[in-house]
């Protein structure tokens, strides 16, 4: 079982993935190197410096119907992560580049 | 000598549930064989409280009550090769009874 789990990160870890922070103000690109040892602290940490003065507590993406998921832990973070490397995979076969992953904040005074 | 048939890949996969709970989607994965008294006990952690299942397809919503609905949403998953997740809505009490 163990093995499954490493097998599944580690595409993630030799390449690294890029995800991109959608702002009200702007995007912001930030490339995570080793995903698979990305916390979901982390991640809100870099959406804080880049929005200083909102208050994040949680982030959302888009999933394959284009729900929007929201994010607020660790384990729903590799829920995440686990579906754009599926995504991502996909993408390589058809030829495509893959697109980074979009991540959508969610504070109190971000009106998105 | 006949091959034996190998099982399909997806089913070695993690089953992928989508909760929906007032207006807010959250995604969790659950090991094979997933267990209806985890999901319950995940969903009390994560919601911080009891709630009832409601499997949802389409416009359908049919109430999960054990292990056997369960194991029928994972079949139609399985069986689907577009559907990538199981939907489940979560209700309190008050909102079954209201409904």
């Amino acid at each position: 079982m163990l093995l499954l789990v490493l097998n599944n990160f580690c595409a993630m870890d030799t390449e690294g993935i890029e995800i991109r922070i959608k702002t009200p103000v702007g995007d912001m690109d930030s490339f995570v190197d080793c995903p698979s040892l990305l916390s979901f602290n982390d991640l809100l940490v870099a959406i804080r410096d880049v929005m200083p003065e909102t208050t994040i507590t949680a982030f959302e993406y888009e999933d394959e119907v284009g729900d929007r998921i929201t994010v607020r832990s660790d384990e729903e973070l590799k829920a995440m992560l686990s579906y754009y490397c599926n995504n991502v995979k996909e993408q390589r076969m058809n030829g495509l580049l893959p697109e980074p992953l979009q991540i959508f904040p969610r504070g109190m005074l971000c009106v998105c | 000598l006949p091959n034996p048939v190998p099982a399909p890949a997806k089913r070695q996969d993690d089953v992928r549930i989508k909760f929906e709970f007032s207006g807010e989607r959250r995604i969790l994965m659950f090991g094979r064989p997933v267990q209806f008294e985890e999901i319950q006990q995940k969903v009390k952690t994560v919601f911080g409280q009891q709630l009832d299942l409601h499997y949802m397809n389409n416009e359908l919503s049919i109430p999960l009550r054990g292990q056997d609905d369960l194991d029928k949403a994972i079949d139609l998953l399985d069986r689907s090769s577009k559907i990538k997740s199981i939907k489940i809505l979560l209700l309190t009490q008050e909102q079954c009874n209201a409904s």
